[in-house]
């Protein structure tokens, strides 16, 4: 199976292939939930991190 | 039966990752599963065998399938400015003479009036007042050295506590330094600020190359003074290093140097030419260095129990906007105007007309916004940015730096900026490492089975 995609396109229609996948045997092998805590709530919690310096 | 819309896919040996950053799940799963999601996204017919209903139903119930993208607060947020934090930009002047310096610091020397200062302080304690905020932050950055501007910084704190104990709003302080202070400064700062930033480049022979005196004599001996009576005094504070092509092959022994003094947060970014090294383009780092180094240091960094950030690799935002600057930025220049970027510091710079929002009115005694400018910054949002709408730090990088997007010549278009492709790797990188189940480098961002393989 060759895959045609571009390395910005991330998409799920660009994962076009170059024929049907002809197993029918769909498996999720894993699931992960990211666990983060945005920056916003960090600081109102008391740890902000001061302006982002650019350079 | 419909696919969520942001959904991205990256092939992975003979398997796939699926990636939902609004569902802030990362699965991964067989070739039949993508050709299943292929199936419906196409509305054909689907296998009934239960292997495929348990899949279907699998993808249901991590909503995949079947749900409503969840936006971040941000993009259903109402548009009304009402800040609550200041950044003052006491300065234009400068001690030192980076040879990369944004804004061309040490060039001017102009000084932000303390009455316009206490008049921004007021309008947003106000604002807190209003909104119900608990805490009010005030920040010093450049321009130039904001610490130049002693007796202001001090009266600024001063009047500050005043207004504090007023309105029963308690403050936050932050600010961002070259380093380049006396030990009483230090002292002072340690003792009254909640957070300092300190732009040290490296190591000595770095750091000096990057960020000589106006005399042109080495700054790094005074700054690492600086760190080290910050260290004696226990005070929560991060070094803030810009990465040239002069550095960029030097990174890891960076971190290790940082982490051996005791630094605890480090934050990288890479050289952007602009500024005082607009006409030296060959300064800004190979952006695949960048990245490969980038991804060295991080197994140190996590080695050694160190922070490391760069906002290309920021899994634990999830933002249409890249930064304040697009939002609720209230800076006040040394001019007196309102900007909403620190990059861009004086009204004679051209983005001026883009990125300042504002004026100190003398007639008024208050600020005058204006609007136009403050609606076209809020609408660049990634939902505005076709050119990152299939993108995977889309909603992290969320169209990166807009006044680097600006220089170069389109605000909703950073795709030309060496910064995309940075973001673009390191995001792809952080995301095939976290479905790998191997370390999580970013001490921020943590991730949970919920599905047994």
């Amino acid at each position: 199976m060759e895959i045609m995609d571009s390395s910005t396109d991330y998409s799920l229609e660009s994962m076009a292939f170059d024929n049907e996948a002809d197993g029918e045997v769909p498996e999720i092998m894993s699931a992960q939930k990211i666990e983060i805590e945005s920056p916003e709530v960090r600081c109102m919690k008391g740890d902000c991190d001061g302006d982002y310096a650019p350079g | 039966m419909k696919i969520i819309e942001e959904l991205c896919v990256l092939p992975d040996g003979d398997n796939y990752i699926l990636y939902a950053p609004l569902r802030r799940t990362i699965l991964r799963v067989n070739q039949d599963v993508v050709a299943l999601l292929l199936k419906i996204k196409a509305g054909k017919e689907l296998p009934k065998d239960e292997l495929t209903l348990r899949a279907i139903e699998n993808l249901r119930s991590l909503k995949i399938i079947d749900s409503e993208d969840s936006f971040p607060v941000d993009v259903t947020s109402n548009n009304e400015y009402k800040p609550t934090n200041v950044t003052f930009l006491p300065t234009s002047d400068c001690n030192l003479k980076c040879i990369y310096c944004y804004a061309d610091s040490g060039t001017l020397s102009k000084y932000l009036s303390v009455h316009i200062a206490k008049a921004a302080i007021d309008f947003v304690f106000h604002n807190a007042r209003e909104r119900n905020i608990p805490k009010v932050q005030i920040g010093f950055l450049g321009g130039g050295e904001p610490f130049l501007a002693w007796r202001f910084v001090k009266d600024i704190f001063e009047y500050s506590h005043s207004k504090s104990d007023e309105f029963d709003i308690s403050t936050y302080f932050t600010g961002v330094t070259n380093g380049m202070l006396s030990r009483e400064q230090t002292l002072w700062i340690s003792k009254n600020f909640q957070y300092l930033n300190v732009s040290v480049d490296g190591t000595q022979a770095v750091h000096d190359k990057h960020r000589p005196t106006k005399s042109n004599k080495g700054s790094f001996e005074r700054v690492l003074k600086t760190l080290t009576t910050l260290n004696d005094q226990g005070f929560r504070y991060g070094v803030r290093s810009t990465i040239s092509s002069l550095s960029v092959d030097y990174m890891t022994s960076i971190v290790e140097f940082f982490a051996e003094l005791g630094v605890s947060r480090i934050h990288f970014e890479p050289l952007f030419a602009c500024g005082r090294c607009r006409t030296n383009s060959k300064l800004a780092p190979a952006p695949k260095v960048f990245i490969d180094n980038f991804i060295k240091c991080l197994s140190i960094a996590q080695s050694t129990e160190t922070d490391l950030f760069c906002s290309a690799i920021r899994l634990d935002t999830l933002s249409s906007t890249f930064c304040g600057a697009l939002n609720n930025n209230f800076y006040i220049t040394p001019e007196g105007y309102v900007t909403s970027c620190t990059e861009v510091s004086l009204v004679d710079e051209p983005l001026s007309s883009t990125f300042f929002i504002g004026k100190y009115d003398q007639s008024a005694k208050g600020f005058v916004f204006w609007d136009n400018r403050r609606n076209l910054l809020t609408s660049r949002t990634v939902l505005n940015m076709p050119k990152c709408s299939k993108c995977i730090a889309k909603w992290h990088c969320a169209g990166a730096c807009p006044v680097k997007a600006a220089y170069e010549g389109d605000l909703f278009d950073a795709t030309r900026l060496a910064n995309c492709e940075i973001a673009r790797e390191l995001t792809e990188y952080h995301i095939r490492t976290l479905a790998s189940g191997e370390a999580n480098y970013l001490p921020r961002v943590h991730s949970q089975s919920i599905v047994p393989t």
